[in-house]
């Protein structure tokens, strides 16, 4: 495997070097590098440098996924400690840039981590984090929610 | 400033205002809402909002129904129906308990070896609603009323009435069926009203029944048979002769066609989907007998027969047969030596057994054998192959 270095430079001008092998995780920065040989800086503007990092980061542990159930389930652990040190905000903000530079396998994790987060959230915290608009009428959500009262019961809620 | 700096500018400056737009507080969010539809340029991406959600507990997705309405829709859509069956919901076999008019329903997976996850939880059966068979059909469950059809979303735990059919006096019973056709993925029940009035409809469309004109003919349904397997309802019925019979519905092209009934016992077999057919089990002896419909077209039945070698002393009653899951296995419920209630899941090809044992049916207020040993539930049920479903009428 080729050693060459290449950087990755984040919205607000920080450069990171790394091993071309990691740059390729991104997949958005392997299809530049099929499309071009030549290139060895790259920049990355829907991506801030803080979150940048953590995502090489997580690329640079998953470079060589080995099939053994060992390594497998070292990562596992490692993934696990990795998402511990973010709140939702942060995860957000991950998961936009791991959607953006096209990570599947951090995409997938950032995904069940989130879901992981927030399933006890009542719909009021959902529209603060993710930003949504309720484009319910009043009365067209007080409906939605007696139809699905259930669920909102924390009595209700499923024994381990 | 070139362009290049324009650009880091602006990426600045949009995620600044993703971060104020997160932390702004449910009220300002409301007043937006009732202004014009502002951009949500800021917010998360559609697919991203999907895969989270399609990774989110049933009872999570339903709570956050009331989020948006963007957000209510995309958990209704046959894509995020598929993607979270992948991911998150193998199919799980149900069990329920009739006491009364209080169904008390426990889920577990089924494809599951170990002590599985339990959910349980009581519903009332609807008004004028009654059972006289249950299947899960991608789902739902239907049950027969006395006017109409009620249909269960246990998902949801919500029911939907569908509309009278038509030219039903005041006292016939509606005997009915739900089934699912998948090459266009709609739910369609069909109801006999009377013997000769056959009539069909599309749930979700708002259309009223409609009377079904191909290949109709005089049948009387039996009690608790019917199944739909592959976008076709098959049900016992009586023909005009009267002869018992098979009957199937294709859903699809809305066609009845009669076909011969194969076993010489009319009453002790169980209705199934085996191995993706129509299939009469019967159990009678030690001995399990398996006619399959082999082609309908042709009305052509395969016969097969195993023996049964299940461990009789390990469980306290002998188990009765009560389905087939979709991999084949059969499925026997009973109560084990230790007083649980336990699911026997027994696959006659590999001639292997599996069990799982639902803890919180015993010492539970539903099963208690009286003295004499006759329990107090009023009927018993047993769903396989049923699936998450975020649907609603």
């Amino acid at each position: 495997m080729s050693s060459n270095k290449i950087v990755l430079t984040s919205s607000d001008g920080e450069s990171f070097e790394v091993e071309e092998v990691v740059a390729r995780k991104l997949q958005i920065v392997g299809h530049m590098l099929e499309d071009d040989c030549v290139i060895n800086e790259i920049p990355l503007q829907n991506v801030t440098g803080d979150i940048l990092s953590m995502v090489i980061e997580y690329c640079k542990t998953h470079v060589d996924e080995e099939e053994s159930e060992e390594a497998q389930t070292k990562l596992k652990t490692w993934d696990e400690e990795f998402m511990k040190k973010f709140d939702i905000k942060t995860l957000l903000q991950i998961i936009l840039a791991a959607n953006y530079l096209n990570v599947k396998g951090l995409l997938d994790l950032v995904s069940q981590t989130i879901a992981d987060t927030i399933k006890d959230y009542t719909p009021e915290q959902i529209r603060e984090v993710f930003g949504v608009e309720n484009d319910y009428t009043e009365e067209e959500e007080a409906e939605v929610r007696k139809e699905n009262a259930w669920a909102f019961d924390e009595a209700d809620t499923p024994k381990p | 400033m070139d362009e290049q700096e324009e650009k880091k500018q602006r990426t600045r400056q949009s995620s600044s205002t993703l971060r104020t737009r997160q932390s702004s507080s449910t009220l300002k969010t409301r007043q937006s809402s009732h202004g014009n539809h502002k951009s949500q340029s800021n917010s998360i991406p559609f697919d991203i909002t999907f895969e989270i959600l399609s990774r989110l507990p049933a009872k999570s997705i339903v709570r956050y129904r009331s989020v948006s309405k963007l957000w209510s829709f995309i958990t209704t859509t046959p894509e995020f129906i598929k993607t979270r069956s992948k991911k998150t919901s193998p199919p799980c076999v149900l069990l329920i308990f009739r006491k009364h008019d209080k169904l008390i329903v426990f889920s577990s997976p089924q494809h599951k070896n170990t002590y599985s996850y339990v959910e349980d939880y009581h519903i009332e059966i609807p008004k004028n609603g009654f059972i006289r068979r249950l299947d899960s059909v991608h789902g739902l469950i239907c049950f027969e009323g006395s006017k109409q059809l009620v249909i269960w979303n246990p998902t949801m735990k919500r029911f939907f009435t569908l509309p009278e059919p038509q030219g039903n006096g005041d006292e016939y019973y509606v005997g009915g069926f739900l089934g699912y056709e998948p090459v266009e993925g709609k739910y369609k029940a069909l109801c006999i009203v009377r013997g000769w009035n056959t009539q069909v409809l599309t749930l979700g469309v708002q259309e009223s029944w409609r009377v079904v004109t191909k290949g109709g003919f005089f049948h009387w349904p039996t009690k608790d048979t019917g199944r739909c397997i592959n976008g076709v309802i098959y049900y016992k019925a009586f023909d005009m002769a009267p002869r018992h019979a098979i009957i199937s519905f294709d859903l699809r092209y809305e066609e009845f066609k009669l076909i011969d009934f194969p076993m010489r016992d009319y009453d002790r077999f169980l209705m199934v989907s085996y191995e993706g057919r129509l299939a009469l089990i019967s159990d009678t002896s030690s001995v399990v007998e398996i006619w399959s419909l082999e082609d309908a077209g042709n009305k052509k039945w395969s016969y097969g027969q195993f023996h049964l070698s299940l461990p009789p002393n390990k469980y306290l009653k002998w188990l009765d047969l009560r389905g087939v899951t979709d991999g084949g296995e059969l499925i026997y419920t009973g109560v084990s030596l230790n007083g649980s209630f336990c699911v026997v899941y027994f696959d006659p090809k590999k001639s292997s057994i599996r069990e799982t044992k639902f803890r919180g049916i015993t010492g539970n207020e539903i099963w208690q054998p009286d003295r004499l040993g006759f329990d107090l539930v009023n009927d018993f049920y047993v769903l396989p192959n049923h699936i998450e479903s975020f649907i609603s009428f």
